[in-house]
């Protein structure tokens, strides 16, 4: 084989090999697989979808709860800004319990609800008294008193009217006169002196 | 009623049934050379298939931006391109060193040079010596195989101007036939 045989050969060689190189035919029905394929890649997506929505109503709502229970932890009533401790018998001497600081201590609420410090601050305050703009300052009921006001109201006026059973019996007694008789001793000391 | 009204669900995607009935028609219509220009990097039927699918999948992604036929065809086509190259195994510098037994058991048979081309051994050797080309080579040579791309087309698919497609071509037909009539030669010189 000589040379332009072989260059020849060549050519046609490779013409064909190239030719033939990529043209293949797919398997029959390779549209139909790629619109099934595509089908199912839309609902798997649409699937994920439906999951990110459904996940991202749950994270709002969680966030949203969370939000509304942190409000109503914040709505506990502040304590005032500022309040005067004072000692039993200081100041007007009217008030008496347990007070903690020393008189006049004034304490600083804290600007922010938070509620830990909220916490701390009311705690100094349930063992504090608080000065009130209506002098007396009302007190809340002790127990006893309570109890006292409740048996007054259920108990009927005329009852309460009615003099007890120890009253009529202090009644009924009888104070004789004081008699005191004069000492012996002393008359006798005094005819002495004359 | 088109496939792809059943497809559309929760997508930038068409809706109306001439949408999908148009979809479908450029499938009918493209999906061949989709497959082919996918065919041509990965040389696996089913690996060119998925390719394939999911060019179509971007497509449908990306069908209202897509500017009517012929631009939907080059976009497809450089769509599939880079799937497939994405797909692809890195490339690996091939040897023709083994191709010996290849060339001389066509050429001990007496085979024609028709004959020989759609040999299965041919096309081995074929797609080596093209794989042994440099990038800048194989890749216009590659597209080149795909009978229904014309230049233009490959030049907007490899983003190079025409002219240089023409000249790649040129130079790498040229490596290919040198390195082609080596091995011969090689073994019948």
């Amino acid at each position: 084989m000589d040379e332009k045989e072989r260059n020849q050969f060549v050519d046609e060689l490779l013409d064909a090999s190239l030719a033939g190189y990529s043209t293949v035919t797919p398997r029959p029905g390779l549209e139909g697989r790629i619109l099934a394929h595509v089908r199912a890649a839309q609902a798997r997506r649409s699937w994920f979808v439906w999951a990110g929505w459904l996940g991202a109503g749950a994270t709002a709502a969680l966030i949203v709860i969370g939000v509304f229970s942190l409000a109503h932890r914040v709505t506990i009533p502040a304590p005032p800004k500022t309040v005067e401790v004072l000692k039993p018998g200081v100041g007007l001497g009217l008030r008496k319990g347990p007070v903690a600081g020393p008189p006049h201590q004034q304490i600083k609420a804290p600007r922010k609800p938070e509620i830990q410090r909220a916490r701390s601050v009311n705690a100094l305050v349930t063992r504090a008294e608080v000065r009130q703009p209506v002098f007396p300052s009302p007190a809340p009921l002790t127990s006893e008193e309570k109890l006292l006001m409740q048996y007054v109201h259920a108990t009927p006026a005329a009852v309460l009217s009615a003099p007890s059973t120890e009253t009529a019996q202090i009644a009924e007694i009888q104070i004789k006169d004081l008699e005191i008789p004069p000492l012996a001793d002393e008359t006798a000391d005094s005819k002495n002196k004359q | 009623m088109g496939v792809l009204e059943q497809v559309s669900m929760g997508e930038p995607i068409p809706v109306a049934a001439d949408a999908a009935d148009e979809f479908e028609a450029v499938v009918r219509a493209h999906s061949r050379v989709v497959y082919r220009i996918a065919y041509s990097v990965l040389r696996n039927h089913h690996d060119a298939e998925d390719a394939t699918q999911e060019t179509f999948i971007r497509c449908l992604r990306w069908w209202k931006r897509l500017d009517p036929l012929r631009d939907r065809r080059a976009w497809l086509a450089r769509t599939a391109w880079r799937i497939a190259l994405d797909r692809r195994p890195k490339h690996r510098e091939v040897s023709l060193d083994n191709v010996a037994e290849t060339v001389s058991a066509m050429r001990a048979s007496g085979a024609g040079v028709e004959e020989m081309a759609t040999n299965q051994q041919m096309e081995t050797l074929i797609g080596r010596l093209i794989n042994s080309l440099p990038q800048e080579l194989r890749e216009p040579m590659l597209l080149s195989t795909v009978e229904e791309l014309t230049s233009p087309e490959i030049a907007e698919v490899l983003g190079i101007p025409d002219g240089s497609v023409r000249t790649r071509l040129m130079r790498a037909r040229q490596v290919l036939k040198e390195k082609l009539s080596a091995v011969l030669e090689g073994h019948h010189g």
